[in-house]
C-alpha cells in the first residue's frame, strides 16, 4: 500500500476555531494507508512546507494530502514543495477544509465529523493517483484586441511594441472610441482629442498592427494560445484601398441623417460618412439599411427616396434621370398615378405621408426634357401597342441597345393615357413629352397599324427576334339588366375615347354614371364638364370604391353626386332612355376580392329619371385577333410566365392590362420594365438579376418625437374655372417641392441617388459591395469591448428623452467639444439658446437596484464636476448646480479639482431631484436639501445626466460566443477580483477597460497595459503547459459509438477507423468531462478522475 | 446637570428601534438618504408643509420617532406621521425600494397601540370594528343595493363574485358605481352574485391607519365568508379591496382569484362581450388611481375601456399620469383626515386635472370618487367625476 502523508493547517483561527485539529489526527492518524499525519499553524508558510518536505524524505512518503484551504489558492505551493522533495506533484491533493468546512459551519463537533470526511475521501484519491507530466503546447504569438476604445489601443500598442503583430476589431468605422468624443479630461483638462490622436494615428500606422474597423467577431473557437476567430468585415460601401478620405463623396450626398453614434443624437452627418474629421482610418462609410418603403411599394420599384434627396439638394436634372431609371412616365405618373409608395410611407405614421407624386411632376415639369436622339444597334424587337406597358418596354430595351419597334392600331400613340384619361388630369402635351422622350432612344412607333388585320403575329415572329404585346383592355363589361341597348345608354371608353379624340358628343341634362373605378370617376367629370347633372351609382359603400379616393373628394366638390349601395335592375325607356331602375343594397361577407359583397335588399326597389347612362363596369382584353397557341385564363385574359412574362408561344412576350385585366399606368411601367429585362435576359443569355433588398425604416421611438409638419397641398384650379379641360392640379413651385421633400424620413438612409459615384475621383464607391470574412489565428485575445450609457429614456421622472434639453453626460460632451456640433458654443438642444442656468445630476441610473444598476459608475462624480467647471468657464453669469448622493473623488488630485469647481462657485446640492417638470421653455428640477428637509425648486435651462455606465451594446453576444463569464450587469469577470484583474477565469481572454467595470481614463490606460504585459509574458514564453488530467479512452472498453465525438466542445476527439475506437487529442483536450458523462461504457474516463477513484471517494464519504 | 435642562442632543432607543423594525420598519437600514422621496412625494407638490420623508428611516434606525416628551412636539409628530397617504410614488422612485409607508405604518401600529392618534380615525377603527364598515352603517343594510338592482347572493353555481367595496355599498353617490358595475356584468351575461351582509370592510385603509388587529379580525371574518360561500373569482371596484385581497389576505391564508373592474371590462370589451353602444361625447381626463396603478401596476386596462367608447375623447395629465400619477389623498386613512385648506393633495390633484380642460374626470377607484366629489362640490365646479363603469354603462345600458 502507497505510504501517504497527511498535513493539516490550522490556519491560525480560520480551520482550528471550528475544527477539532487533535481529533481530526487522532482519527486520520489510524486511517488505512497514512503513514504519517500532522498538524501545523500555516502549513503554507516556509517552515510549513519545509516541514512537509522533510517528512517525505524521512518517511519514504508517497502521495501527500493537505488539508487547508481551496485548491485554487494553495495546490501549486504545496505540489512545487513536494517535488522538491521528489515526489510527482500530481500525486499531491489538497483537502478543502477551509471554505468548504470550518468557514461556513458553527457546531465544531460536526465541522470537525466533516473534515475527517472531506480528507479520508481525499486520501482514498490520492490513493490511486498517478504520476503524471504536464503537456506542452505551442502559442500563436499573435493577439487580437477586440474593441477600439482607448483601452484597446493601449493594449494593442504595447504588445505591438513588444514586437508581436496585433489585430485590432472595432465594430464602428473609426478607433477612438468614447475618448475621442469627450472634449476635456478631468482633473487636468486637457484636450481629449489632442492626447488621443497620436495614439489613433500610431494604430493607423504601426507595422505590427493589423487594424480593422466596421468589423466584428463572427465565431471564436479553439483555445488558449491557439484561438481561430471569424471576423465579419461589415460593407462600407466603399473601397477603402482606394478611398482617399477627401470627402467630396460627402459634400455631393443628398441625405443628411441624425448622428446617432459619434455627436450623440445632436449633430447632423450624411449617409455617406465618416465619424469624425480624425477617424483612423481616414476612410468613408455608407450607411445603408435596404430599401425605403415607397421604393419596395413601388411596382416598378421607383428609386423614390432618391428622387425626392435629389430634389431636397435642387439637383431636378438627376432626380428626374434617376426616375427614368424606372420609369419613362415621369410626366404622366406624376399626375396620375395611384401611387401605392404613398400608402406605405413613414412618414404617414408621424403626420401625412410624402406627397410623392406631386413630387415627381415637379422634376418632370421642371426637368431636363431634352432629347437627346440615340440610334441603337442591336437585336430587332417588336412591340404591339403603344400605351404604357409597351412603350415602357420598348424605352428599356432601347436602353439596352435593341431596336424596337412599337405597332398601334390607333391614330396616336399612348394608350389608355390618350384615350380614356381625360386632359383635366393629363394634359396631352404631359403624355407626349414622355413619348417624345422615349423616342428619342431610337424607338420607333408606327401608328394606324392593326397585327391580326394589317399585319400577323407569325410575320411579326419571323422578322422580329422576340415580340412584346401590350394591347390593353378595352371591351367593355356589359350591365346585363333589360334595356341596355337603348338609345342613351354609352359604354364609358367608347365615351371617353370620343371626348378624347375631340368628337363632339351630345349628352342629356341628367346623366347617371354606374360603377365606382377610376373611369367611372372621369367620365362623370368629363360629363359634369359638359354641363350634365351627374350621379353616380355605386353598389357598394365609399370604403370598397376601387377609384382614388382623392380622384372622388374631387368629383364630389365639382357638384357630382355619389348614390352609394345601388345596384340597377332595369332601365326604362321607349327607344330613348327616360329612367333607370335601382335596388338598394347592402353589405355580405367578403368575396374574393376582399371586399364585402354587396347583397339587394328586398322591395327597395326605385326609379331615377335620367337622359344618359353611362356604364363603367370594367373592361376586358380583347384577344380574339390572337391565334389558339395562346392560351388565355378564364378572364379572358393572357397567359404568361409570372417571371418573365412569356406566353404560351416561345418569344412572345405579353404584359399590361392584357395580362392583367384593368390596371394602373404604373403596374403598365412595371410590366415593360420586366418584360424588357426578360427579353434582353433571354437574347442575350444571361440571368434575370431579381434580388430582392430588405425593406428598410427607421426606428418607431424616434418618430414620435418628430415635429408634425402636414404634407404641403397641391395648388388646384378654382372650382368656378373648372367648365373647360384645363388641368385641375396646377403643381409645386421650387419652394413647395423644396420643402416638401424636407419632410421625408430617409428611411434606408443611403438613397442610392449614387451622387457620390459621380464625384469620387479614386472610384472608390462600391454600392453592391458586400460584407467579407476572414479568419484569423492567435494566441491570445483582450476584450476592450467598453461601455454604453444607459438610456435617458429609463428615467421617466426626469423627463428623459421626453425633453430635448434632458441630456446626457457624452451628449454635453459634444456641445463642449470644439469638433462638436455647436462648435464648442454650450447651446441647449430645443432652441440653440445659451442656458443660463444648467443642473448637473449624478447617479442618474447608477447606484439604483431599481433600474439593476446597483454599483457605481465611478467616473460620473468627476465628470458632471468637470463639465460644471467648464460650463461656469465658458458662459459667465451662469449657475451650474451639481445633485449629488455624495461627491467620489478618488483618485490623483481629484479632490483638489473638486475644491477648484466650489472656488468657481459652483453650487454642490446634497440629493437626488424628485421630478423634472417642464415649466414654459425651462425645466423646474423639484429636490429636497436633506440636511433640513426643505423643499427645492430650481428652474433651468438644461438638465445634464450623469447617467450610468452599462455594458456596451453587443457585450453579451460577444461573452457568449468567447464563453467568458460576466457578472449580473453584464461586466466581463476577472479571474480574481484582487489578484488576476485583467485575466479572465477562461485562459487566454484578457480584460481591459469599461469592459470589466466602469473606469476612468487613466485606470483604463493602466489596465490596458497590464493586459498587454500579461499578453506579452505568455508569448515571450513561448509554449503553454497543459494539465496533463485530460481524458483518455480505455480501448478494451470502448466500442465505437462515437457518441463522445459530438459531446467534445473541442474537437478533442477523434474515431480509429482501423481500430473501431476513439482516441483522444491530448493537445486540444481541455478536462470538462462531457466525454465522459456521455459514454455509454465506461471507456472514457480522465486522468487522476477515474470512476474507480470517484467511487472511492463517495464511499469514503458515505462510510 | 439641572433637573430641568434639557437635553438637545439625539439618543438612540435601540429597544424603540427593534420593536419599529419588527413592526415592518426594515427597509429603514436600506436608505442612503438621497431625499428623491421627498420631491416625488404629494406633499412636496402642496407646498405649505415641509414633509421629508427620508428622515423616518433615519428617525427608526436612531429610535426616535415620535418618542417626544413634549406633549405639544408630540402631537406635531403624530400629526406628521398622519400625513402619509401611502400612495407609493416614493416606494415607486426610491433607487432602493426603501417602502416609507411601511416604515409609517410601523410607527402607526404603536401609536394605535397607545390609543395616541388623530380621533377621527379612532371613530372609523370603532365603525369598522363594530359594524364592519366605516360609514357606521347597519350591516344588515350592506346587500340593500343588490337587492334593488336584482343582484342575487353569490351561490357556487355562479362564476364570479363582486366585491362593491363599502362606499358603493352604503353611499348615496357612489351606489350608482356598484349599480353600473352589476348592470355591465349582467349584459356581459356572467353569472355572478354578491356576499350580502356577511363582508365587511376589507380592512386595508385602517390597517394602513395602523389598526393591525381589528384589520386581522376584519380580514380573517371576511376570508372565513368567502371561504363558506365557496367563492373562487372576485371582481373588485375599489383597488383598495382589489389589493387586501390579492397581496394581504394570501398572509391570512386566504387565496382567491382577484381581478379588478376595469380588467374585467377591458377583456369583456376586447372579447367583445360588452360593446359600446351610445357615444359619450366628452372630453375625458383619467386619473390613476396609486393603488390601481402604482401597487398593482394596472395603467392600459382602465386606458382600453375608455378608449373604446366613441365619441369620448381622453385626456392625460401630461407630467402626472401613469407611474407618475399623483394621488388624491385618500390613502391610508387620508380619506377621513380634514387638513387646513391650502394643506390638501386634493387641490393639487385637482388643478392638474383640471387643466386639461376635461369636462369629465374619470376614476377606477371609490376612494378618488369621494375625493373629488366632495372636492369639485365645495369649488362649485361644472366638472363631473365619474367612475369608469358610470361612463361605460352611460354607452351600454
Amino acid at each position: 500500500m502507497k505510504k501517504i502523508g497527511v498535513f493539516i493547517c490550522h490556519c491560525g483561527h480560520n480551520i482550528a476555531g471550528t475544527i477539532d485539529i487533535n481529533k481530526v489526527m487522532e482519527t486520520i492518524g489510524k486511517y488505512p494507508g497514512v503513514a504519517h499525519c500532522e498538524d501545523y499553524n500555516y502549513m503554507c508558510s516556509d517552515p510549513g512546507q519545509n516541514l512537509i518536505k522533510a517528512k517525505i524524505k524521512e518517511k519514504n512518503l508517497e502521495s501527500i494530502v493537505v488539508a487547508a484551504c481551496s485548491h485554487t489558492l494553495h495546490e501549486p505551493t504545496f505540489r512545487r514543495a513536494a517535488e522538491e522533495a521528489g515526489i510527482n506533484p500530481y500525486l499531491v491533493e489538497i483537502a478543502n477544509i477551509r471554505e468548504q468546512c470550518s468557514w461556513i459551519h458553527d457546531d465544531i463537533d460536526l465541522a470537525t465529523k466533516k473534515a475527517i470526511k472531506i480528507i479520508s475521501s481525499i486520501i482514498e484519491k490520492v490513493r490511486l493517483n498517478q504520476a503524471l507530466t504536464p503537456g506542452q503546447v505551442p502559442v500563436t504569438k499573435k493577439a487580437m484586441v477586440i474593441g477600439g476604445g482607448i483601452a484597446g489601443i493601449q493594449s494593442a500598442l504595447d504588445i505591438a511594441n513588444a514586437g508581436y503583430e496585433v489585430v485590432l476589431v472595432e465594430k464602428t468605422p473609426s478607433i477612438g472610441g468614447h475618448m475621442a468624443q469627450l472634449s476635456e479630461t478631468f482633473p487636468t483638462l486637457d484636450c481629449s482629442q489632442c492626447i488621443l490622436t497620436p495614439k489613433m494615428v500610431e494604430i493607423g500606422h504601426h507595422e505590427k498592427v493589423e487594424l480593422l474597423t466596421y468589423s466584428e467577431v463572427e465565431e471564436i473557437s479553439g483555445t488558449v494560445g491557439n484561438f481561430k476567430v471569424k471576423i465579419r468585415r461589415k460593407s462600407p460601401y466603399v473601397d477603402w484601398e482606394k478611398c482617399n478620405g477627401c470627402a467630396d463623396c460627402s459634400k455631393s450626398c443628398p441625405v443628411s441623417i441624425v448622428d446617432d453614434e459619434f455627436e450623440c443624437d445632436l449633430g447632423m452627418k450624411k449617409a455617406i460618412y465618416r465619424p469624425s474629421p480624425q477617424s483612423v482610418p481616414n476612410r468613408f462609410t455608407i450607411k445603408k439599411t435596404g430599401w425605403a418603403p415607397c421604393r419596395v411599394a413601388c411596382p416598378a420599384g421607383v428609386n423614390v427616396q432618391g428622387y425626392i434627396s435629389l430634389i431636397r439638394a435642387g439637383k431636378y436634372k438627376e432626380a428626374l434621370a434617376l426616375e427614368r431609371q424606372a420609369n419613362p412616365f415621369a410626366s404622366v405618373c406624376g399626375r396620375v398615378c395611384n401611387h401605392p409608395c404613398e400608402s406605405d410611407c413613414v412618414r404617414s405614421e408621424v403626420d401625412e405621408p410624402i406627397a410623392i407624386a406631386s413630387l415627381k411632376r415637379y422634376i418632370a415639369d421642371h426637368g431636363d426634357y431634352s432629347l437627346n436622339k440615340q440610334t441603337p444597334t442591336g437585336d430587332k424587337i417588336a412591340v404591339v401597342g403603344a400605351g404604357p406597358a409597351g412603350l415602357s418596354c420598348a424605352y428599356f430595351l432601347a436602353l439596352k441597345n435593341c431596336r424596337v419597334t412599337v405597332y398601334e392600331a390607333e391614330n396616336a400613340a399612348g394608350g389608355m393615357l390618350v384615350l380614356g384619361i381625360p386632359e383635366f388630369r393629363l394634359p396631352r402635351d404631359a403624355v407626349k413629352a414622355d413619348i417624345d422622350f422615349i423616342e428619342s432612344f431610337g424607338v420607333e412607333i408606327k401608328t394606324g397599324v392593326k397585327i391580326g388585320e394589317n399585319y400577323s403575329i407569325e410575320a411579326l415572329r419571323s422578322e422580329y427576334r422576340a415580340v412584346f404585346i401590350a394591347t390593353g383592355a378595352y371591351e367593355e363589361i356589359k350591365l346585363d339588366v333589360p334595356g341596355e341597348e337603348l338609345n342613351g345608354v354609352i359604354h364609358c371608353i367608347d365615351f371617353l375615347k370620343k371626348i378624347n379624340s375631340g368628337e363632339k358628343v351630345m349628352i342629356g341634362k341628367k346623366v347617371a354614371v354606374i360603377g365606382g373605378g377610376n373611369a367611372a370617376l372621369d367620365a362623370a367629370r368629363v360629363a359634369r364638364r359638359l354641363g350634365s347633372d351627374v350621379t353616380i351609382l355605386y353598389r357598394r359603400s365609399r370604403k370598397e370604391m376601387p377609384a382614388n379616393y382623392w380622384e372622388v373628394e374631387e368629383a364630389e366638390a365639382e357638384g357630382i353626386k355619389i348614390e352609394f349601395l345601388v345596384a340597377p335592375v332595369k332601365i326604362h325607356g321607349r327607344e330613348k332612355v327616360q329612367e333607370i331602375e335601382c335596388v338598394r343594397m347592402k353589405l355580405g361577407e367578403p368575396d374574393a376580392s376582399g371586399r364585402r359583397r354587396p347583397i339587394p335588399v328586398p322591395n327597395s326597389e326605385f326609379k331615377v329619371a335620367t337622359d344618359n347612362i353611362i356604364l363603367a363596369i370594367s373592361q376586358r382584353p380583347k384577344i380574339d385577333w390572337l391565334p389558339k397557341e395562346f392560351e388565355t385564363t378564364k378572364w379572358g385574359t393572357l397567359i404568361v410566365d409570372p417571371v418573365t412574362l412569356e406566353t404560351t408561344v416561345a418569344d412572345v412576350f405579353a404584359g399590361g392590362d392584357l395580362v392583367s385585366g384593368p390596371a394602373t399606368v404604373i403596374e403598365a411601367v412595371a410590366a415593360g420594365q420586366k418584360a424588357a429585362a426578360a427579353i434582353h435576359a433571354k437574347i442575350s443569355g444571361i440571368k434575370i438579376d431579381t434580388e430582392a433588398q430588405p425593406k428598410a425604416r427607421p426606428d418607431k421611438e424616434p418618430l414620435q418625437h418628430l415635429k408634425r409638419i402636414m404634407r404641403t397641398r397641391m395648388p388646384k384650379l378654382n372650382r368656378e374655372k373648372r367648365n373647360g379641360f384645363d388641368e385641375v392640379e396646377l403643381g409645386y413651385d421650387e419652394g413647395a417641392a423644396r420643402h416638401e421633400a424636407e419632410r421625408c424620413l430617409n428611411c434606408a438612409v443611403c438613397c442610392e441617388c449614387r451622387e457620390c459615384e459621380t464625384v469620387c475621383e479614386p472610384k472608390a464607391i462600391d454600392h453592391r459591395r458586400a460584407d467579407t470574412f476572414s479568419e484569423y489565428e492567435v494566441g491570445a485575445i483582450v476584450v476592450a469591448t467598453g461601455y454604453d450609457l444607459y438610456p435617458v429614456e429609463k428615467l421617466v421622472e426626469y423627463g428623459g428623452g421626453k425633453y430635448q434639453d434632458v441630456i446626457n453626460g457624452l451628449q454635453f460632451e459634444r456641445l463642449l467639444s470644439a469638433s462638436g456640433p455647436t462648435n464648442g458654443e454650450i447651446l441647449r438642444p430645443s432652441d440653440n439658446k445659451v442656458p443660463k442656468t444648467i443642473a448637473f445630476i449624478s447617479c442618474a441610473g447608477s447606484r439604483d437596484p431599481e433600474h439593476n444598476l446597483s454599483y457605481c459608475s465611478k467616473f460620473c462624480c468627476m465628470y458632471a464636476l468637470k463639465h460644471a467647471l467648464l460650463y461656469k468657464e465658458r458662459v459667465p453669469d451662469s449657475e451650474a448646480l451639481v445633485y449629488t448622493i455624495d461627491v467620489r473623488t478618488g483618485g490623483k488630485d481629484y479632490e483638489e479639482f473638486y475644491i477648484r469647481a466650489k472656488e468657481e462657485k459652483v453650487i454642490y446640492l446634497r440629493g437626488k431631484p424628485g421630478r423634472i417638470v417642464k415649466e414654459n421653455d425651462q425645466l423646474a428640477v423639484w429636490s429636497t436639501d436633506v440636511s433640513s428637509g426643505r423643499p427645492i425648486k430650481v428652474v433651468c435651462d438644461m438638465v445634464v445626466l450623469a447617467m450610468a455606465a452599462v455594458p456596451s451594446k453587443g457585450t453579451i453576444d460577444l461573452t457568449r460566443k468567447m464563453r467568458i463569464p460576466v457578472n449580473q450587469q453584464g461586466f466581463l469577470n476577472e479571474a480574481h477580483p484582487k489578484l488576476r484583474p485583467v485575466e479572465s477565469l477562461v485562459a487566454g481572454y484578457f480584460l481591459t477597460g469599461c469592459a470589466q467595470g466602469p473606469k476612468d481614463i487613466p485606470e483604463t490606460v493602466a489596465q490596458a497595459s497590464a493586459a498587454a504585459s500579461k499578453v506579452i509574458v505568455m508569448f515571450n514564453m513561448g509554449t503553454l503547459q497543459t494539465e496533463p488530467m485530460i481524458a483518455f479512452v480505455d480501448e478494451d472498453l470502448c466500442c465505437g459509438c462515437r457518441i463522445c465525438i459530438n459531446t467534445c466542445p473541442y474537437e478533442a476527439r477523434e474515431f480509429d477507423e482501423s481500430k473501431n475506437v476513439v482516441r483522444v487529442n491530448e493537445a486540444l483536450c481541455q478536462q470538462c468531462g462531457c466525454c465522459i458523462a456521455a459514454c455509454p461504457s465506461g471507456a472514457a474516463q480522465q486522468r487522476n478522475y477515474t470512476d474507480e477513484q470517484l467511487l472511492k471517494m463517495v464511499e469514503a464519504i458515505l462510510g | 446637570m439641572a433637573e430641568n435642562k434639557k437635553s438637545i442632543y439625539i439618543e438612540i432607543d435601540p429597544e424603540l428601534r427593534d420593536i419599529l423594525i419588527e413592526e415592518g420598519a426594515g427597509d429603514a437600514y436600506k436608505c442612503y438618504t438621497c431625499g428623491k422621496c421627498a420631491s416625488i412625494c404629494p406633499w412636496y407638490q402642496v407646498g405649505t408643509y415641509e414633509f421629508p420623508v427620508f428622515r423616518f428611516s433615519f428617525e427608526t434606525l436612531m429610535g426616535i420617532i415620535a418618542s417626544s416628551e413634549d406633549k405639544d412636539k408630540l402631537t406635531a409628530e403624530i400629526d406628521r406621521i398622519y400625513r402619509c397617504v401611502g400612495c407609493e410614488a416614493c416606494v415607486e422612485q426610491c433607487p432602493l425600494s426603501v417602502h416609507t409607508p411601511n416604515i409609517l405604518r410601523a410607527a402607526r401600529r404603536l401609536l394605535v397601540e397607545a390609543s395616541s392618534y388623530p380621533e377621527t380615525l379612532k371613530s372609523i377603527v370603532q365603525k369598522i370594528h363594530n359594524v364592519g364598515n366605516p360609514q357606521g352603517e347597519p350591516r344588515e343594510r350592506r346587500g340593500e343595493w343588490a337587492k334593488a338592482a336584482g343582484v342575487a347572493i353569490f351561490d357556487r353555481s355562479m362564476e364570479l363574485l363582486y366585491n362593491p367595496c363599502c362606499l358603493p355599498a352604503y353611499d348615496s353617490r357612489a351606489r350608482s358605481v356598484a349599480q353600473a358595475t352589476a348592470g355591465l356584468l349582467k349584459k356581459a351575461g356572467i353569472r355572478f352574485g354578491v356576499i350580502g351582509d356577511s363582508e365587511s370592510c376589507c380592512g386595508e385603509a385602517i390597517r394602513r391607519v395602523g389598526a393591525e388587529k381589528t384589520y386581522k379580525q376584519v380580514a380573517q371574518a371576511n376570508i372565513s365568508a368567502y371561504q363558506k360561500a365557496g367563492v373562487q373569482r372576485i371582481v373588485f371596484s375599489s383597488p383598495h379591496c382589489f389589493t387586501a385581497f390579492r397581496q394581504e389576505y394570501p398572509e391570512l391564508g386566504g387565496n382567491f382569484e382577484t381581478m379588478h373592474i376595469t380588467q374585467l371590462l377591458a377583456e369583456l370589451m376586447a372579447s367583445g362581450k360588452i360593446a359600446a353602444q351610445r357615444p359619450f361625447v366628452k372630453r375625458v381626463v383619467y386619473h390613476d388611481p396609486c393603488t390601481l396603478g402604482r401597487q398593482n401596476n394596472i395603467y392600459d386596462e382602465p386606458r382600453a375601456v375608455l378608449q373604446n367608447i366613441p365619441g369620448l375623447e381622453l385626456f392625460e395629465v401630461e407630467e402626472f399620469s401613469r407611474s407618475l400619477s399623483v394621488c388624491c389623498g385618500a390613502g391610508s386613512g387620508g380619506l377621513w383626515m380634514d387638513w387646513h385648506k391650502g394643506e390638501r393633495i386634493v387641490d393639487v390633484r385637482l388643478d392638474q386635472l383640471l387643466a386639461t380642460g376635461a369636462e369629465i374626470i374619470a376614476v377606477a377607484c371609490p376612494y378618488c370618487l369621494q375625493m373629488f366629489e366632495e372636492t369639485l362640490k365645495a369649488r362649485n365646479s361644472d366638472v363631473l367625476v365619474m367612475d369608469i363603469t358610470e361612463i361605460l354603462g352611460q354607452s351600454v345600458l
